[in-house]
């Protein structure tokens, strides 16, 4: 048997399990298979990959499936209808005027999706009203406002910042708790400077340390996406004193340990650099969202230094707030340019994503709109299916339209 | 593409939601077992079908039928597969865990038997789980799905060059990190080989 032939031969067999190989082919394999032991072997390895193609997978119960139909549909619920053939245009177009002069008059006079139900929260430098995309949110006493559609408790002390596109309450002190609908079938995240908590559908409690579920089933992730656990009714999760990316203990890991890859570059440097320095840059980004909050980005960004180069979690979490600090400032090109070490160096986080489209939303605002196409664009081909996918087509398609018209 | 189906795609594309509904039931089994077979065992399985679905019904305006809704479903749901698994989002709750109240009860086999297939499928998956996802996702199209290289470059959109490369690399992958796994390598033990042979990759 020569090499070439085993290897063309340990090739046909990932074809034979498929129920691909012609009767030729599976002729040739037996012949082979009786002289070689070597691929005897290999043959005999892929039994697990054998029976692998005789398992069913469970499917979703039948609530389960109700859910996702309602969810589904839900979404789509508000989407336009296809654009017109071109001899309907102009019915279509007079119909959408009178459709969006009626629209406005309906915005203009229902509630703000957004807004305090009670008690003085401080929104930005007001108290109530209305809450905006990345307005920050102070409730010294307590408060319960509504963020496009969520129902949050602020306890007392709390401070947050509301991100409307990504649907996302960026907990900086204090705690939560979070009422969502399952009917409206949108996710909601809070996130905090250690993990973030996705949930679709349930009554959560958040401090900067932990998550509890009260109804419904929520997912903590750590900062790098991983996840480090799921929350049914009645079950909490505490985030460690050490390692932040440590399994819950609420759930184990499952037994075989996934090594470090590229895929994971965290993973060796937190045990080389040992928990106390960790302690201590996290404790640095908490008090540099403090600042934030405050209106002190400079001070933030003493903090912040240390961290700018460390593990890439710490490091991607500490250019972002870096980014942000020069946004308070309004030095737009310096935050372009933190924005941009996240996606060059630290791609591989969740950071990056939100950096991404910072980046084409600052463009868009300096008019710079051939680079937050080209930005936009990059953001659909890394996350087709990310957390503002459905914002980012509607901003490309509106610059692409505009650079039409010129 | 049917006639019966190029209608049913236009009235989706109108946005009717009846034409959603019956969209959704005609598919929904189809999907669940395209990520099943894709990721294995997991509780995220309601957020990616739900995913999948949003983002099919979303895209209704620019289908044109260039396939057929059966191939452009699971066409999204690969897409809904990878990119759970580079997130990395795997099994967050180990199988003993799963909600007996969550799982469809298959009566026609005995509990013993499904366990045994579900603690396989959850080890494969886990050594799966070590090879990139797009090798990963190729490679059980192409062997345990039993897609054509050239469906399975359509469904991953890739070449079917890249299709054929990242299969064999699969192969390669999947059988060395097999070898260091007790339990399957007991079960090729089981099916005949007493020991494993050391002879180098041709």
């Amino acid at each position: 048997m020569s090499p070439l032939e085993c290897s063309h031969i340990r090739s046909l067999l990932i074809t034979a399990i498929a129920e691909r190989a012609s009767e030729a082919e599976r002729l040739e394999l037996e012949a082979h298979l009786e002289r070689c032991a070597g691929c005897r072997d290999q043959h005999r390895a892929l039994e697990p990959l054998r029976q692998l193609r005789r398992w069913e997978p469970p499917g979703l119960s039948e609530p389960q499936r109700e859910r996702v139909r309602r969810a589904a549909l839900s979404a789509v619920s508000t989407l336009p209808t296809p654009p017109p053939k071109l001899r309907r245009a102009l019915v279509a177009t007079m119909v959408g005027a009178f459709a969006v002069s009626a629209a406005v008059l309906l915005l203009a006079l229902r509630p703000a999706a957004s807004r305090v139900l009670e008690g003085p929260v401080m929104v930005a430098d007001r108290v109530g009203g209305k809450i905006l995309d990345g307005d920050r949110l102070r409730a010294p006493s307590g408060g319960r406002v509504v963020l496009d559609g969520p129902d949050v408790a602020l306890r007392p002390g709390s401070v947050a910042t509301w991100h409307a596109a990504a649907r996302t309450l960026d907990l900086a002190a204090g705690s939560v708790e979070v009422e969502v609908d399952p009917r409206q079938g949108r996710s909601f995240r809070v996130q905090t400077a250690r993990f973030r908590v996705e949930v679709l559908g349930t009554r959560f409690s958040v401090t900067l340390d932990e998550v509890r579920t009260h109804r419904g089933k929520v997912r903590v992730l750590g900062l790098d996406g991983r996840t480090l656990a799921t929350l049914r009714a009645g079950e909490s999760w505490r985030a460690p004193g050490g390692d932040p990316m440590a399994p819950a203990p609420v759930v184990e890991p499952e037994p075989a340990a996934v090594p470090a890859s590229p895929a994971s570059p965290a993973a060796p440097a937190i045990s080389a650099r040992g928990s106390g320095e960790l302690a201590r840059l996290r404790e640095r980004l908490l008090a540099a969202r403090r600042e934030l909050s405050a209106g002190a980005p400079e001070r933030a960004r003493t903090l912040l230094r240390p961290a700018l180069a460390s593990i890439p979690t710490i490091a991607a979490e500490a250019n972002v707030l870096q980014a942000e600090s020069y946004l308070i400032d309004r030095q737009y090109l310096d935050a372009i340019a933190s924005y941009r070490v996240v996606l060059r160096r630290y791609r591989r986080t969740p950071q990056a994503e939100s950096a991404l489209y910072a980046v084409a939303q600052l463009q868009i605002e300096r008019s710079d709109d051939d680079a937050a196409a080209r930005t936009l664009t990059r953001y659909l081909e890394r996350y087709p299916h990310g957390r503002f996918s459905s914002e980012v087509r509607e901003r490309l398609a509106r610059l692409l339209a505009r650079g039409r018209a010129r | 593409m049917s006639a019966e189906e190029r209608a049913l795609c236009e009235r989706c594309r109108q946005g009717e939601r009846a034409a959603l509904e019956e969209f959704f039931r005609a598919y929904v089994r189809r999907v669940e077992r395209v990520l099943g077979r894709l990721v294995g065992p997991t509780a995220d399985l309601e957020d990616m079908v739900q995913t999948t679905f949003i983002e099919a019904m979303r895209s209704f305006p620019r289908f044109r039928g260039e396939a057929s809704l059966a191939t452009w479903v699971t066409r999204i749901a690969v897409h809904v597969a990878h990119h759970h698994l580079r997130r990395g989002l795997r099994r967050t709750v180990p199988l003993e865990l799963l909600s007996c109240e969550d799982e469809p009860r298959d009566e026609a086999r005995s509990a013993d038997r499904l366990g045994d297939d579900r603690r396989l499928a959850g080890r494969l998956h886990a050594v799966l789980d070590r090879i990139s996802p797009k090798k990963r996702v190729a490679f059980l199209l192409y062997s345990v799905e039993g897609y054509s290289l050239e469906e399975v470059a359509a469904l991953t959109g890739a070449s079917r060059a890249a299709t054929k490369s990242r299969v064999w690399f699969a192969r390669r992958e999947l059988l060395a990190l097999s070898r260091r796994d007790p339990l399957l390598r007991e079960l090729a033990e089981a099916a005949g080989v007493t020991r494993a042979n050391e002879e180098p990759e041709q």
